[in-house]
């Protein structure tokens, strides 16, 4: 899923400064599982904007990411002079297509592809890197969960099976080697990694996938 | 400064309607009272619709070590303190307040609801 | 030439040193630490961005170092370059008659002093190895296609015996061996149980004898810097033994110095150990001193002996 934060109240509170009627637009998908753009936290968002004098109100659609749950939103937005937008950046952008004229604001910092550890922890798992190498790994992806990406094993700073980048941070290649060793399949990790293709990963180019065969 | 009050229905409504039996003055100041079975159940929504009428906002409850839902209590405190942080991050002047009290606990409540 | 790479071969027991670029243009301030090692030392290593903290360029550094008339081992992090820059500028060394090379990972930017830059990270150190070594021995680049010229490359890496998992350090070492370090220099060492056994699982796997294993020293000043470490300096391992000596030491600065020169006497006896190197940061005046009274002066450059 991806998950995102609520942008500081500060923040938001600035960029809807020149507006007064506010939609404030919560997602029904994966930011409603972390707990920070889903109808609640819009609910309880407006609620917050109106005492601060704003005439906000809020609704949700199931996912802001898809134009068809959108679309069907036309007559409730145009009450409105901004959109408040707490789903991911998808979303954000998906709205201002559908409605180009309407001034929309992403209300959430959307961070990472990742999963909920335990009640509201969500720890990053996979950056979407385009080629999938995950399997070497014991599916513990050091591309994503390295603060270096090594593909070759632990830098010179992992202890106590912690990061030394970020303090209580699993280092990856800790949890890949406890792994590889529990599975018995140590020895595949003494094999030289090549340097990886980023060709398909986010620096490569935007990435667009064209499916003809499901295409009309 | 309109006062507003969420009351458990076990120890913190009774708690109010003693004090308000000791000086009935107090109606004057409150501009209204929500009961509700445990504070826990108090949702942020409710809290924010709450503040929308009222300048202060008390959430009477058991004291934690009583509450009957055990974390009721607890969870509403970090609920208020949230809600006061996003309060005074806003800048909205309005307050909401924890406060724990039942019959024979009164000194909290009446120090709150007469200032 | 690199006459690290012929002293190692010859056997003699090497003094390398670490010296880092200033924060500035302040070259005088360089060449004086190389005045300072110099004759004391058989090569320096040029540090690149140490602690992703900005400084003069390690290429340009050890060109001054060259002109200072020591040899310089230049550092290159794959923090701050991709593929493409690394290849081009270990071209450029070559070119300019830089002999050696340290491939290292890089600490992370977040620890240094621009920790809102972006990291590259496009190869690591052992990747690094073996596209270097490819370009000096078979003449292609990473994608495999023929660059033009001869290239002379002494290649060497880190690696940190002290960094958990502790088992898997002795493979990792096996990797950059594959991959084609000629040399490796230690992270500092003070615990030498952990290091002994490293070496014994090194040798346990011939590796000894395919690469040459500098160990890392570091003198420490005070027991602040002692302190900083510990706590600071991830993949540092000091036991309680020498922090009680710094703790309990009347002249800190000297007790320091008969710490380091104990752990070198010790690593010496290491079988396999093929020389130090020692990293004064910040302190490299004192590295003849080191060396001095470890009885690895005169160097043999300066018509000393060979060594262990
Ligand atoms: S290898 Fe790439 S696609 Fe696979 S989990 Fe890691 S980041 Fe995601
Ligand atoms: S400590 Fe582990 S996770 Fe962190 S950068 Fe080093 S190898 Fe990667």
């Amino acid at each position: 899923m991806i998950v995102g934060e609520q942008k500081p109240l500060k923040e938001i509170l600035a960029l809807l400064a020149p507006y007064k009627e506010v939609l404030v637009l919560g997602c029904g998908a994966c930011v409603t599982v972390c707990l920070s753009g889903g109808e609640k936290e819009a609910r309880e968002l407006a609620l917050l904007l109106r005492l601060k004098g704003f005439a906000a109100e809020a609704t949700s659609v199931e996912r802001q990411c898809e134009r068809e749950f959108i679309m069907p939103l036309e007559k409730t937005i145009s009450a409105f002079s901004a959109v408040l937008s707490l789903a991911c950046g998808v979303g954000v952008q998906t709205l201002s297509e559908v409605f180009p004229k309407i001034p929309v604001f992403p209300g959430l910092n959307t961070s990472f592809m990742g999963a909920p550890l335990g009640v509201g922890v969500f720890e990053e798992r996979c950056i979407g890197c385009g080629e999938c190498v995950v399997h070497r790994f014991g599916n513990i992806c050091p591309v994503a969960r390295c603060a270096k990406n090594l593909l070759n094993g632990p830098c010179g700073g992992s202890k106590n099976g912690q990061c030394e980048v970020r303090p209580n941070r699993d280092c990856a290649w800790q949890l890949i080697y406890e792994r590889m060793q529990a599975l018995g399949r140590l020895e595949e990790l003494f094999a030289i990694q090549p340097p990886k293709n980023w060709a398909p990963s986010r620096f490569g180019a935007q990435r667009k996938i064209i499916r003809e065969d499901v295409r009309p | 400064m309109a006062l507003g009050i969420i009351g458990c229905e076990r120890s913190g409504f009774p708690a109010l309607c003693a004090l308000g039996r000791e000086n009935p003055n107090i109606w004057d100041r409150i501009a209204g009272v929500i009961p509700v079975p445990c504070l826990g159940g108090v949702k942020e929504e409710t809290i924010f619709e709450a503040l929308l009428w009222c300048d202060t906002l008390l959430l009477v409850g058991c004291p934690p070590s009583s509450c009957r839902n055990t974390w009721g209590s607890t969870l509403a405190e970090k609920r208020v303190a949230r809600i006061s942080q996003l309060l005074e991050e806003a800048a909205v002047p309005k307050k909401v307040f924890c406060v724990f009290a039942h019959l024979n606990r009164l000194g909290e409540l009446k120090a709150r609801v007469l200032g | 030439m690199s006459l690290l790479q012929e002293l190692l071969d010859r056997g003699v027991f090497v003094v390398t040193a670490e010296i880092g670029p200033p924060k500035g243009t302040d070259r005088a301030s360089f060449e004086k630490k190389c005045v300072q090692v110099k004759g004391y030392v058989d090569a320096v290593n040029v540090t690149d961005n140490q602690t992703a903290v900005v400084r003069l360029s390690s290429f340009a550094s050890c060109l001054i170092a060259c002109e200072a008339g020591l040899e310089p081992v230049m550092q290159l992090a794959c923090r701050d370059r991709n593929r493409i820059a690394l290849q081009s500028d270990f071209l450029g060394a070559c070119a300019l008659g830089i002999p050696n090379f340290l491939c290292i990972t890089g600490d992370h930017q977040s620890l240094g002093n621009h920790p809102e830059a972006r990291s590259v990270f496009d190869v690591d150190s052992i990747q690094l190895l073996s596209i270097f070594r490819k370009l000096r021995d078979e003449g292609v680049f990473a994608n495999g296609e023929k660059a033009k010229g001869e290239i002379r490359a002494f290649l060497g890496a880190g690696e940190n015996p002290f960094a958990d998992p502790l088992e898997f350090r002795v493979f990792r070492l096996a990797k950059k061996v594959e991959a084609g370090a000629q040399f490796i220099q230690t992270q500092a060492v003070f615990d030498l149980e952990i290091f002994s056994r490293w070496m014994e699982e090194v040798r346990r796997f011939g590796l000894h004898k395919r690469v040459h294993i500098l160990a890392g020293v570091i003198p420490l000043k005070s027991l602040q810097a002692l302190r900083y470490m510990k706590e600071e300096v991830p993949g540092m391992v000091i036991p309680r033994w020498v922090e009680e000596r710094m703790e309990r030491a009347q002249d800190p600065k000297e007790e320091g110095i008969r710490i380091a020169v104990e752990i070198i006497e010790a690593l010496r006896r290491v079988e396999g150990v093929r020389g130090i190197h020692i990293m004064a940061v910040a302190w490299e005046s004192v590295v003849p001193e080191i060396v001095q009274r470890s009885g690895l002066f005169p160097r043999p450059m300066q018509g000393g002996g060979e060594g262990a």
